[in-house]
């Protein structure tokens, strides 16, 4: 996903992430907790899906050295 | 004792540390009337965590003596101010806004409260928070200890967090700044809802040595306070290196007003459909608004939008990761469960199961992203686009709840606030209207170590606009 041309989500996939990560996900409140539990893991393979279908360069390296 | 007029309680710090300085009102005095309205308002906004003043006395006492002897130490000396409760003070008891560490004491200051100490700032309270920094997710504005953050303008709406107490303190006038955090939002979103200034510095800048964890590289410390003028003075004197904080860009900040380039030199980006479109009906037209003037300044002013990423689960993978490494031995003890919010409890629980390739994936977009973004400073010097789209949500609703229209079509620069965070560069907020009675609020988002540039933009934009020295009903 250099410069992100390549991103295959849509912008209008991409538009709601104004919120913070404290209300990414917008759902009806789970009745149980594990109910909420299977919702957070369901959350995290939303995630994890999303971020899969990313393309990025193979010499991309995670940013762990972070000084800007 | 005579209590002040109610204009100190939202003076501006140059103004109450000539007042210390030229004896109008001892540090002694000034602390302890801060101290009493923290104490008696604090809580009607569920705003105070811990109360401070006998300590933060000691200080101002001392800070009079020096002044006595001709010892000045700069703008802060004397002037008191609060720090969210994610930041210990040796001795005292830092609870992070949550259940399980109510009786946590740590026997170290943090840097920040020791660099505010060495500026003679008297600390006069700790200030509550959402649990954990809101932690990988949360729902609901009672998502704290204290309850939730009551907004000042109107109490049946948040405060927003989740530096809820810092925000609500100085909008209220219980401290004149105080220090908050930001992972993904917890500073621009309290200073939006509760029409006060805030900066968070770059990545780096300002130690969290002593700050609670919750994602490692993207946590930052920055003030609330009544204008961007006042947040340079505090970012002054809370910055620089610091060997205990592996993430410190071991630099100093020196506000320096008077050599900000000129506002024609600058180029702002911002994309139309930010104002027009994504907000409310309602509040398009202070947004409007706030453009005009933001054009008024005199810069020129540069269609732009982000680059196309996913910026909202980079965020969420990198912080539910990090916070279920941070509180794994909480999650594992079972003391998780005393949180507050079901969806905060579970998401601690599922980030345990996060897998590595996930969280390297969100890492190595991140870096691609970052990349992007800085590349945009190449064209402009500064986006700007609303902090928050919409005015406090009342404070029963819950966060996490569908829109109830659909979306425009291009995000233009909608997602700052994630990509900012993931990009560790700056941002100011500050009140640029009211609607319905409520606050809303821009911010001005540079490259890294553009705090200068930042806050004389807010400073001249604040010359313009009397947003700023507004005070809620009630307050005084």
């Amino acid at each position: 996903m250099t410069n992100g041309k390549n991103a295959k989500l849509t912008r209008r996939e991409l538009a709601g992430v104004m919120l913070a990560a404290t209300a990414m996900a917008q759902e009806a409140p789970p009745a149980t907790p594990d109910d909420e539990l299977k919702a957070a893991q369901a959350r995290n393979q939303e995630t994890a899906a999303a971020l899969a279908k990313a393309e990025i360069p193979l010499e991309a390296e995670p940013a762990f050295h972070f000084t800007v | 004792m005579k209590e002040p007029a109610a204009d100190v309680f939202f003076a501006g710090i140059a103004e109450l540390n000539r007042m210390v300085r030229e004896k109008e009102i001892s540090a002694v005095e000034l602390t302890r009337a801060f101290g009493r309205r923290l104490e008696s308002i604090g809580p009607r906004y569920n705003a105070l965590a811990l109360q401070l003043t006998e300590r933060a006395v000691r200080q101002a006492k001392e800070v009079d003596g020096e002044i006595k002897r001709g010892r000045l130490r700069g703008p802060l000396q004397g002037v008191p101010y609060g720090a969210k409760d994610l930041l210990s003070v040796a001795g005292q008891v830092t609870a992070w806004g949550a259940r399980p560490y109510a009786a946590q004491v740590f026997d170290y200051d943090a840097t920040v409260v020791k660099k505010l100490e060495s500026a003679g700032a008297p600390l006069i309270g700790k200030l509550a928070m959402i649990e954990l920094a809101g932690g990988p997710a949360y729902r609901y504005a009672s998502a704290s200890i204290t309850g939730p953050g009551l907004n000042p303008w109107d109490t049946s709406r948040w405060s927003g967090g989740s530096s809820s107490g810092s925000a609500i303190a100085v909008a209220a006038g219980l401290a004149p700044f105080a220090i908050g955090s930001e992972t993904s939002g917890s500073i621009l979103t309290p200073a939006a809802f509760c029409g006060v200034t805030a900066l968070r510095p770059t990545y780096g800048l300002v130690s969290r040595h002593g700050a609670m964890p919750l994602a490692w590289t993207l946590d930052k410390l920055g003030p609330f306070c009544h204008s961007a003028e006042d947040c340079g003075m505090v970012l002054e004197a809370i910055a620089g290196g610091d060997h205990h904080d592996p993430g410190s860009a071991g630099k100093s900040f020196y506000y320096t007003p008077q050599y900000a380039r000129k506002l024609s030199d600058l180029r702002i980006g911002f994309a139309p459909v930010d104002f027009a479109e994504w907000p409310g009906e309602a509040a398009r037209p202070a947004f409007a608004q706030a453009l005009e003037t933001v054009k008024s300044l005199g810069a020129t002013m540069v269609e732009n939008m982000l680059p196309d990423f996913p910026y909202g689960q980079m965020i969420s993978a990198i912080i539910s990761a990090d916070a279920a490494s941070v509180f794994q031995p909480l999650i594992s003890s079972g003391q998780v469960d005393q949180l507050a919010d079901p969806k905060q409890i579970a998401g601690l629980k599922a980030g345990l199961d996060i897998p590595a390739h996930v969280y390297l994936k969100a890492m190595r977009i991140r870096r691609v992203a970052k990349d992007a973004i800085f590349s945009l400073f190449g064209d402009v010097d500064v986006l700007v686009t609303p902090a928050r789209l919409s005015v406090a949500p009342k404070v029963n609703e819950p966060l996490d709840q569908k829109p109830d229209r659909a979306r425009p079509k291009d995000a233009g620069l909608t997602a700052l606030i994630p990509a900012g965070n993931l990009a560790g560069i700056p941002a100011l907020a500050l009140p640029c209207g009211f609607v319905d009675g409520l606050p809303v609020g821009l911010q001005f988002v540079g490259p890294p170590f553009s705090e200068n540039t930042l806050l004389a933009i807010g400073k001249e934009f604040q010359n313009r606009t009397d947003w700023h020295k507004r005070r809620p009903p009630g307050a005084g």
